[in-house]
Formats: structure tokens, C-alpha cells, sequence
């Protein structure tokens, strides 16, 4: 089966990563995406971004850049001045034949270029128009910027992790982002999907705080239904100690993620702890929630006394017994069962060579996914594609390219 | 059972599906209903004999009590899924297998069936096999390293991402296997896992450390890479964030701040300079931020659109903030048994699509009667007979 948006056009107008990641998801599903990028600023600015939350450097050989290059695979750019006329123009013919348009660009300029959704649905009523924004669109922030952090941070999401004592963690992964990409990616397949049954397009709103709201989807619902304060968790009076993580003899972390009742003579069992089943103190769920930290100080003691590999061999001999390793970034792509998935894939780079990519993360039975090509350097398609989209003439393009609408 | 699968369910009776949800009678269906505690931290019990957890995984949907073990309890199922466009599990593949309703079975009943299987680490490799749910999840994938220092310890995050990130693709895997139903006429089998969902999550970290083979270090957010990226607190003990990228915030920055003085030192010239010495960057922005109370900082930096700021909420927060209500993000609903009932809407809005509006989860087997009249034309007395016997409920 063909990949399931085969034939599918999408102009992306984006920046960073909430819009780009959505776009590298509607490609890998087959859709054809060409990026508009602004020549006079040299295009997206993390074409040029070394240290983003300035850790890590971002820089890679022949002036590539590693955040630019995952959130732009296989997509096609364009350099338009949408501030010329003609720019503009040519953007709208774009458009015009599309069937999606994403973008993460605050209104107030989309509205200044004329790139509306009321403009662009006259000229093309079967268009999908879908936004990134910070806040939402409505209420007393709907215009304001803000990015992943600012996520993070209105949505509860930095006190998700670690004790009362700790202060609000900022996490690197960047979920409000990643998760913003996906339901906006989510939101446009949907929207596909209706207009294939009803004909109309539609506009799809999709912010970073409703995102990283949605993440948490656990602990935001259950809040409003439970009420009160949502409390940080303390590793060391965790409240039920089989749900919990241990540092074993080597210094490795292991997690034991098991939440029925009945686990719990199991795990006593495996790691000959026998005796913690006569103990009083442990007997029900309640009895360990009370007296957690003194177990919680018992596991850790002896989970201390055997490297994790002999603990994952031992639990390994039931089934039905949830836990794994704490891994780092870095061991995920050395990690058999990851490869296993293929949820890290490989593809030869022109500039880096044999590359290790992260792949869609939904296998289909039946639907190809795209494979992934590089990220295009700015304009790299402004050739290709106003003269296979659009019939533009060669002359035609060197008269954009002089008059400064074309980058 | 659990968050993964009847989220997911949740996301498609938001978009308008009609989610009938099977539970097995000899357990007294989905665990989550009778689990007071999960990770340990929130006591779940609600009035009524209900569960919050269990309330929000399962909004909207009907219940039917299916004894799967029973043949003729399966073949009730087997007519439900012949009339269905999608079957959703998270059920261990033994489990699965256990009442033959892997994909073949499934599909032979209905070779248009799109059939979306969730599971832990990913069906396939030397885990495929194994139990695990949201926190092997975050373990497996790198998520425990994301917050904190090097100094501290792994955290676990309370919000369960890998569940509901999981859940995330497995409805817009299913949405994206209709659409291509539509247009090929086929139907198929999808997969999602925690652990695949974990690291899709972190996308942009991950990609970053894969492609350029650096260390992604944890952050000590008194040496951060770039200091207007940073949390800070302030004199009331509230925190607040910058979180701006551009070379050009800092000026303004330090304009508005009436930190002047800082734009003529050496050390803090431009980004590099201010990586550089970011101690002691911080060191002068943490002292001036402890100089006034929060909502003071939030009224200066307001000044200028182009600076991003925020304030650090805590999830408690969310159901009095005007922004997140304006945006319909959290909406109530008039609950039969808890009355007027706050609750967390779908994230995505559609011009043309009218907001599904929620409906309570059911009671156990709330809805067996119905359904098996509706869909599948039974008497109530065939109804009867089966509830005697044990294969319904």
C-alpha cells in the first residue's frame, strides 16, 4: 500500500520545532512538503542555532546544524520574500494548490502578509490551515510569543518531577514542542480524513500550552476531579516502594513499575525477600504506603548489593513482573530492543554519511512510510520547485531572483 | 485497561467516534476501577463507588460485560468488531492470543478493520514479551535523565507521559489508517509502545544526541548554557521563566530589567560570552529577580512582545487560568453522580467539527443491554439467557 498522504501537498511556514516536527510527520507519511523560508534572515533561525537551552552544541560539519537538520527531513525549501509582492504572489500559487498550510508564525504578521485563514480559504476552500501557537489564539496571551520552555512552565509540567524539597525542573526532552508537533500532525490527518468524506477543509488550532496540558493528561484530569494540590513525589518515602527506582551495585539505576497487589509476594519471591511477607509493617497496599520509607530504605539496601544486570535476569524469570533499566539518551540507539522496532532507523546522508534517525513511531501493517531524505539547505529547491509546481520559465526565476522577491 | 488504550479511546470519541468498550465480568472490568492508588501519590476514590482514574480514561464510551473466555461471550465480541471500523487493545499479546483475537482472527471476522495494538516495549525483540506501562516507559527511553542536575538522582515524572504520549499515537495512527481506508479501501494493523512513545516525546533531544554524537548534559540551572533560558524566583518565593533564543533579547532585556550596566560589561557581550560566564550571569540576575514579587517582573517584561516569559504553574493552577479557559482546554460538564465537573478537553480545535461534549464513563456492563439490542438485534431474553450463563454481564 502507498503511504497513506501519497499526493498530498503541504506548505509549511514555520520556525523552531513545534511546525517543522509536524511537517516531518505529515512527510514521513508521504506527504509532500515544501518549507517557505525567509531569505533576508537567513532562513529558519535554527539554521544557525549552536546552544539552544546552550548545553549542547548543534553545530555540524559542511555549516549543517543537528536542530535544523531532525525537525526538516526530507522537505523541500523555498527562500520568499513574502514582503515583495511578487514573493507574496508566488506564495499564494503555492497555496493555492495545496491541501494542507502549517504554520507557527504569531497572527499579527500572518494577518500583516496577508496570509490569513479567511484570505487563503476564498481562494481555496478545500485547504486544511493549521496553527502552532504559544497560548491558544483566544484569551489575554492569544498573541503572545513564547516556545517550549514557556510551555513547561504555565502548564504545571516543571513540577512534575522531583520532591518538594527540589526546585521546578526545566526537562530537556522538550514536550510541549514534540507533543505540539504530533497533535497538530494528529489534527491535520483528521482534518484530511473529514474533508474526504465531507469535501471542506478546515482551519485546526493547536497551541504549546494545550499541548503540554495534554501530556499530562494523567495528572491535570485527575486533579480536577480529586481536587487539592498534586504532589511531588519523594523517591524515598515513595508511597507504594514497588513503584519506585533503585541504584543498584554498579551505580545503575533500575525502575520497578509494578502497581497490582498480588506483585507484591512475587517480587519478595524473586529477590529473596521472603521475610518482608511475614513482616506486619508491608502485609496490604496501605500498610506499605504507611510504612514506605522504612521500605523503601530496605530495597534500597539490597538492591544496592547486586549490579543490574543479575537483578534484570532475576526479575526476568516472571513475566508479569514490570521493570526495566534507566537508560540514557545516548543508549537508545545501542539498545537491541529499539532496534528491534525500528524506532531508530539509518539512511545515507550526502554530507554525514550513514545517519541514525529517529523513525514515525507507529508501525502500520499495510501503509509504507516515506524514507527520510536530508534537510534542504535554504532555497536548495526554489528551482525545482517553481518550475515543476508552478511552470515557471527559467527567466521568469532569474527575474524573482533580481528582483529581490526570490532568495 | 489502564490509561494507554482507553485514552486513546477517549481521543476518538472526541472526534465524534462511538467507543463501545468490552470488560471482562470475573474481574469486575478494567482494573483501573477498583485501584485506589497508582503511583502512589493521589488517592483516586470518588463518591459513588467510582475512580477518577478510571472517569477520565474512559469519558464518553459504553460498557459491555463480555466474558472473552466463554466461546459464545467471544463470539458476541467477534459480531461487535464485524460491525466496527477500528479494534483497540493494550492486552499483552499472550492475553490477546489467549481469547484468539489477534489481528488474523480479527481480521478474517473483518478485513476492513483498522486494529491498533499498544504495548509496552514494542512487539517485537528480545522485550516484545514483556509487562511494563508508563514507567518502564520513562526509564527505558532516556525521560528519567530529562529533569535535574548530574548530582541528582533519575526523577520519575507524575504526568505520565509515555502512557499518554502513547495513547496520542495510537489515535493518530488509527486516524491516519482510516484516511487511508478511505482512500485505498484496506484496512490494517497499527502498533504503538511506551517505549516508542517515550522516545518520540523527546524527539528533538534525542535527534540532537543521535546526529551529533555530543553528550546531552543535564542541566544545573545555576550554570545554564544561556541565562535568559533560565528559571528564576522571585521575592514572593513564585518563579518565573525566560526562555528567549535571539542574540537581540538581551538588550532589551537588560533595558527593560534596568540591569543598563550589564550591556556594558565585557564578560556579557554577546551569546557566547554570556554561556561562558553564566555563573556569574546568574549570580546578578538571581539576586535582582529576589528584588520584587512575580507579578511585578510579569508587568515589566510584558512591555515588549518579543520577550518570552512565563510564570511556573503548578497543575493545580490550570483550572483558574483565564488563558487555559479561554481556549476551552479545561471545560465542565454537569456530572450524573460529582454535579458540575471540571474537565480536560480535547487539545486540537476544528473550524468546521463541533466540540464533542463529554459524557461520563460508564458503570461496569452499564450499556450491555443496549448494545447488544442495538447493534447486534438481540431479544432480552437471548440477553438474559447469557447473563445466566455467565457470558454476559
Amino acid at each position: 500500500m502507498n503511504a497513506p498522504l501519497e499526493g498530498i501537498k503541504v506548505v509549511e511556514w514555520s520556525m523552531y520545532a513545534t511546525g517543522p516536527l509536524c511537517g516531518v510527520m505529515l512527510g514521513d507519511l508521504g506527504a509532500d512538503v515544501i518549507r517557505i523560508e525567509d531569505p533576508q534572515r537567513g532562513g529558519d533561525p535554527t539554521r544557525n542555532m549552536r546552544y539552544v537551552a546552550g548545553i549542547t552544541d548543534c553545530q555540524m560539519p559542511g555549516d549543517r546544524n543537528a536542530f535544523f537538520e531532525v525537525m526538516n527531513w526530507s522537505k523541500r525549501s523555498v527562500s520568499l520574500n513574502l514582503k515583495h509582492p511578487q514573493g507574496h504572489e508566488v506564495a499564494l500559487q503555492l497555496l493555492d494548490r495545496a491541501d494542507v498550510f502549517i504554520l507557527n508564525i504569531r497572527p499579527p504578521v500572518v494577518k500583516k502578509l496577508g496570509l490569513d485563514y479567511e484570505t487563503l480559504r476564498e481562494r481555496n476552500p478545500k485547504l486544511i490551515y493549521a496553527t502552532a501557537s504559544a497560548y491558544g489564539e483566544r484569551g489575554p496571551q492569544g498573541q503572545r510569543s513564547g516556545n517550549d520552555y514557556t510551555g513547561q512552565a504555565r502548564s504545571g509540567l516543571m513540577f512534575g518531577a522531583g520532591s518538594d524539597t527540589d526546585p521546578p525542573f526545566y526537562h530537556l526532552a522538550g514536550f510541549p514542542d514534540m507533543t505540539g508537533g504530533t497533535l497538530l500532525s494528529h489534527a491535520v490527518v483528521s482534518a484530511l480524513y473529514a474533508r474526504e468524506r465531507t469535501g471542506v477543509g478546515q482551519k485546526v488550532e493547536m497551541s504549546n500550552l494545550g499541548a503540554a496540558m495534554w501530556i499530562q493528561y494523567w495528572a491535570i484530569s485527575n486533579q480536577l476531579l480529586v481536587g487539592g494540590p498534586w504532589p511531588r513525589q519523594d523517591r524515598k518515602r515513595a508511597n507504594q516502594p514497588l513503584f519506585n527506582h533503585y541504584q543498584c551495585a554498579d551505580g545503575e539505576w533500575i525502575v520497578l513499575a509494578t502497581i497490582r497487589d498480588e506483585k507484591w509476594p512475587i517480587f519478595c519471591r524473586l529477590v529473596r525477600l521472603e521475610h518482608l511477607l511475614e513482616d506486619d509493617r508491608f502485609k496490604t497496599v496501605e500498610d506499605r504506603k504507611e510504612h514506605a520509607a522504612d521500605l523503601v530504605a530496605i530495597l534500597e539496601e539490597h538492591l544496592s548489593t547486586k549490579p543490574r544486570d543479575e537483578w534484570e535476569q532475576i526479575l526476568s524469570s516472571d513475566r508479569a513482573m514490570e521493570f526495566t533499566r534507566v537508560q540514557r539518551l545516548a543508549d537508545l540507539q545501542h539498545d537491541p530492543q529499539v532496534i528491534a522496532n525500528e524506532y531508530i532507523g539509518e539512511i545515507d546522508h550526502p554530507v554525514y554519511g550513514p545517519t541514525k534517525v529517529q523513525n514515525y513511531p507507529v508501525r502500520f501493517s499495510e501503509s509504507r512510510v516515506k524514507p527520510r531524505t536530508a534537510a534542504p539547505d535554504l532555497g536548495e529547491h526554489n528551482f525545482g520547485v517553481l518550475t515543476e509546481e508552478l511552470n515557471y520559465s527559467p527567466e521568469q526565476i532569474a527575474e524573482l531572483v533580481s528582483a529581490g522577491a526570490l532568495g | 485497561m489502564y490509561i494507554m488504550g482507553p485514552l486513546a479511546g477517549v481521543m476518538l470519541s472526541d472526534l465524534g467516534a462511538d467507543v463501545i468498550k468490552i470488560e471482562e465480568p470475573r474481574t469486575g472490568g478494567d482494573v483501573l476501577r477498583g485501584l485506589r492508588f497508582t503511583n502512589g501519590t493521589v488517592d483516586a476514590q470518588m463518591p459513588g463507588g467510582r475512580n477518577a482514574s478510571f472517569e477520565i480514561a474512559n469519558w464518553n464510551k459504553r460498557s459491555v460485560g463480555l466474558n472473552l473466555k466463554a466461546e459464545e461471550g467471544r463470539e458476541l465480541a467477534f459480531q461487535l468488531i464485524e460491525k466496527a471500523d477500528v479494534f483497540l487493545t493494550n492486552f499483552r499479546l499472550p492475553a490477546i492470543e489467549g481469547v484468539g483475537m489477534d489481528y488474523e482472527a480479527v481480521r478474517e471476522r473483518n478485513s476492513r478493520i483498522i486494529y491498533a495494538a499498544g504495548d509496552t516495549f514494542g512487539a517485537r525483540g528480545p522485550d516484545g514479551w514483556r509487562a511494563g506501562n508508563d514507567y518502564t516507559g520513562q526509564a527505558r527511553s532516556g525521560m528519567m535523565w530529562g529533569p535535574g542536575t548530574e548530582e541528582d538522582p533519575p526523577f520519575y515524572h507524575t504526568g505520565a507521559p509515555c502512557d499518554i504520549g502513547g495513547a496520542v499515537l495510537l489515535s493518530h495512527g488509527i486516524t491516519t489508517a482510516l484516511l487511508a481506508r478511505e482512500r485505498t479501501g484496506k484496512g490494517q494493523k497499527i502498533e504503538v509502545s511506551n517505549l516508542g512513545a517515550g522516545m518520540w516525546f523527546q524527539y528533538w533531544a534525542l535527534g540532537i544526541v543521535s546526529l551529533t554524537g555530543r553528550k546531552f548534559p543535564r542541566i544545573d540551572r545555576h550554570t545554564p548554557g544561556n541565562p535568559l533560558w533560565n528559571h528564576y524566583p522571585c521575592a514572593d518565593g513564585e518563579w518565573l521563566v525566560l526562555a528567549n533564543l535571539l542574540p537581540e533579547n538581551w538588550t532589551a532585556f537588560c533595558k527593560l530589567m534596568e540591569l543598563d550596566a550589564l550591556l556594558e560589561d565585557e564578560r556579557f557581550q554577546d551569546m557566547e560570552g554570556r554561556r561562558l560566564n553564566a555563573r556569574e550571569l546568574n549570580e546578578i540576575l538571581d539576586a535582582h529577580f529576589q528584588t520584587r514579587p512575580r507579578r511585578d517582573w510579569e508587568e515589566i517584561l510584558a512591555r515588549d512582545p518579543s520577550l518570552a516569559f512565563e510564570r511556573l504553574q503548578r497543575v493545580e493552577d490550570l483550572a483558574g487560568d483565564e488563558q487555559v479557559l479561554a481556549n476551552d482546554y479545561i471545560t465542565e460538564i454537569e456530572h450524573p453522580v460529582y454535579g458540575t465537573t471540571q474537565v480536560q478537553n480535547f487539545p486540537m480545535q476544528f473550524s468546521e467539527a463541533p466540540r464533542c461534549e463529554r459524557r461520563p464513563a460508564p458503570e461496569f456492563g452499564a450499556h450491555t443491554f443496549e448494545v447488544l439490542t442495538e447493534e447486534l438485534g438481540l431479544s432480552p431474553e437471548q440477553i438474559s439467557a447469557y447473563i445466566a450463563a455467565g457470558v454476559a454481564a
